[in-house]
This record gives structure tokens, sequence and C-alpha cells, in this order.
């Protein structure tokens, strides 16, 4: 004889909603408010239990939303770096320029001597 | 010493600098030619469209978890005005928000740090475009012109065989500006390729989580909208004798106005879920054209993110402002 296997949380979750659907439905075909407040009451304690496991289900992720955040932060830092590397690059390049005035200035001051 | 035979003898009026200045010509046109296969211009171009429909997805994902929040708490009210005017006790205290300030902080944190990476790629990709390199290779230019002149003025033409005029000057400029492109180039491709490399596997399991937590606000709003349903007739069936016509029809004209409510926030929510799985494969098309392989799958996968985040932004548009 084989064991019959657990439900998954997708598989309790869904028959949930389907008797919340059914009672939905049940509810709105009914029109004497006794009946109705019975209905209510209920599909909100239906309701309630699919509430609560969407809300373990949110703060089950906000623990894995917390190990994400390390590798973003040093992303971004690596990226600020090496920004202010390319800053660097681009500098340099108007150094050749500085140097070459420069030079003319001590030209300038030596042909004085000359 | 025998060395020096092999060395050339210095000749009066010989121009070293302008052999020298071929050379450095011959080599900035090298770096230019490696420049045009590796060109930034596209890469500028995806990383800033890359980054806009990220800021779209990410600010539409906040603007969801805060109206998830919103309509839990106004069921939880609605839930209990209900009970209050059945005669039981309620305790407006007792309202739960569907996640709690700590979870929404975690969250907000994250998405903030997608959010600056998304810019920093596009802002580090743009430098290549940046006017100041233009600006300080014109320079060069123009401090070795006026290196030359002086020179020149001096009568040490001859002597130092030194002598560049306007068009040489040009020439330096378009040689030192090819060198700074290319080096800065280089810097930014391996820069891209690694960060969006390593960046690749988190960014899918942050969208991985990201639509998961779409997935459960999506089924929460749907089943809060209901439970919003369920109060509102119940309230109308229990008081609908002490109420006049035009009061009756006010409170059953409600119930469309719910229901409407609960479509559109559905289609948006739905909406959001295709864009962050576009997210996810756009950046992993990033990581790919980064590595030069199938930029075509990167063009098609941006004009999909961006079409995605236009569509958000019409939903948000089109929703009845509170």
């Amino acid at each position: 004889m084989t064991e019959a296997s657990q439900p998954t949380e997708a598989e309790v979750y869904a028959s949930y909603q389907l008797l919340l659907d059914g009672l939905n439905k049940l509810f709105f075909a009914t029109k004497d408010p006794a009946d109705l407040r019975i209905l209510g009451d209920l599909a909100q304690s239906v309701s309630d239990i699919l509430t609560e496991n969407n809300e373990v289900h949110l703060e089950a992720n906000s623990g894995i939303f917390l190990k994400l955040t390390p590798p973003m932060v040093a992303a971004n830092k690596k990226l600020q770096e090496d920004k202010k590397a390319v800053a660097a690059i681009i500098d340099k390049v108007g150094d050749v320029g500085k140097a070459a005035e420069a030079l003319t200035k001590v030209l300038e001051l030596t042909a004085k001597f000359a | 010493m025998p060395r020096k035979a092999f060395l050339p003898v210095p000749r009066a009026g010989r121009r070293y600098p302008l052999q020298a200045l071929s050379v450095l010509v011959f080599v900035a046109a090298c770096f230019l030619l490696a420049g045009c296969s590796l060109s930034l211009t596209p890469l500028a171009k995806h990383t800033a469209a890359f980054s806009s429909a990220t800021n779209r997805v990410i600010d539409s994902s906040t603007s969801a978890y805060r109206a998830a929040i919103d309509l839990h708490d106004q069921e939880q009210a609605s839930a209990g005005v209900l009970r209050v005017l059945q005669g039981d006790t309620w305790d407006p205290h007792d309202t739960k928000p569907l996640i709690s300030p700590l979870g929404m902080a975690a969250r907000l944190k994250v998405l903030d740090a997608l959010k600056s990476y998304a810019q920093s790629l596009s802002d580090l990709t743009s430098s290549l475009n940046s006017k100041e390199i233009d600006t300080d290779a014109a320079s060069t230019g123009s401090g070795l012109k006026e290196l030359s002149d002086e020179i020149v003025s001096e009568g040490g033409a001859a002597k130092f065989g030194f002598s560049l005029d306007a068009q040489g000057a040009k020439i330096v400029s378009t040689a030192a500006k090819a060198i700074g492109d290319f080096l800065v180039e280089k810097k930014i491709k391996g820069s891209v390729l690694t960060v969006t490399r390593e960046m690749d596997p988190h960014i899918d399991a942050l969208c991985g989580l990201l639509g998961d937590d779409v997935d459960t606000l999506r089924k929460q709003s749907k089943k809060d909208y209901e439970d919003l349903l369920r109060q509102q007739m119940l309230y109308y069936r229990e008081n609908e004798k002490q109420l006049a016509v035009s009061e009756r029809r006010d409170e059953v004209q409600k119930l469309p106005a719910i229901l409407k409510n609960e479509q559109s926030t559905d289609a948006l929510l739905s909406g959001l879920q295709v864009a962050i799985r576009r997210l996810a494969l756009t950046h992993h098309a990033l990581a790919a054209a980064a590595l030069g392989k199938d930029t075509e799958a990167l063009n098609a996968r941006i004009a999909d993110l961006a079409a995605a985040g236009e569509d958000l932004g019409k939903f948000y548009g089109s929703l009845p402002s509170k």
C-alpha cells in the first residue's frame, strides 16, 4: 500500500480559496439577513485563515529581502569606485596639456638667463 | 663606447617630435579601431533605458505594497464597523498591518539599492559621452602648440627640431582623445562586464522574490475586496428597511464601485508581475551583451521592458485619485 503524499502549501491554500469562493457565491444569492450573517461569519473565518497564510508568507520573504541587500550595496560601491577611476583617466588626458603648459613656463624662465 | 654607434646621430632641424607624432597618431588610430568594435554608445543607451524602466517597476512595486497595506487596513476597519453596528465589540487597536513596518523597510531598502544600481550603471556608461574628455584632449593639443610657438619664438626650433602648427595641434588633440576614450571605454566595459555578471543571479533572485510578493499581494487584495463586498452587502441587507430610497440606491451602488476597484487592482498587479519578469530577463541580456553576446536579444528585451513600464504608467494614470 502506497502512503498518500502530504498536500503542498499551495494546494491547501487553493482548497481554502475554493471554499471561500463557494461561500461568497452562496452569500450573494441569499436575501435573508440572518442567513447572510451566518454565511458572512463563515466566509470571514475562511478569509482570515487565508490572510494569516499570506501574512506569514510575506513575513518569511522579508528575511530573504534582507539577505539580498548586502550584494546590492557592494555592487553599488564598486560602481561608484569605477566611476571615480574613469574620472581620474579623463583628468589624466588633461594633465598632458597641463604638463606642456608647465614646460612652456620653464622654457620662458630659462630663456631669460640664456 | 661601441654602443653609441647604434644610436642615431642628432642632426640640426631633424623633427623627432613629428615622427613621435606619427607613432602617436598610429597608436591612436589602432585604439580607435579597437574602440569601434566595443562601441559604448549602444551600451550607454541600453543602461539608460534599463535604469528608466527599472525606476518605473520599482516605483510601481512600492505603490503596490502601500496600496495593498491600505486596502487591508480598510477591510479590517470595515469589518470592525460592521461588528459594532451589529452590537459586537471591536477594538481598532487590533488592526494588524498586512506587512510589518520592519518587513516593509527591508523591501524598500533593497528596492532602493536596485534603483541605485541601475542608475549607477547608466551614469558609468554615460561617462564616455562626457564633454570633459573632449575639453581635456583639446587642451592637450593647444598646450603642445603653445610650447612649440614658444620654442620657435626663442629661435630654438632648429635646436630642438620641434614645431607644431594648428593642424598638428588638432592631430595631437585627436590622438589624446582617442587614447582617453580607449582607456575610459576599457575601464567601463570591464566594470560593466564584471558587475552585471556578478549581479545577475542576485537580480534574478530579487525579481523572483518580488514576483512572489506581488503574487501574494494579488491574492490578498482580491480577497480583501471580496470581504469588503460581503460586508457592504450585509450592512445593506441588515439596514435596508431603515434607509430612504435614495440612501438604499447609494449603498447598493457602492457594490459595483468596489468590484471595479478589485478588477483594476488585479490588472495592475498582473502587469507588475509581467514587468518584474521582464526586468530579470533584461538584466540577463544586459550581462550577456556586455560579454559581446547577442546584442539583438538585448534590444528586444529592452523594448519589452520599456513597454511593460509604459503599461504600468498607463494603469496608474487610469486609477481614480483618492
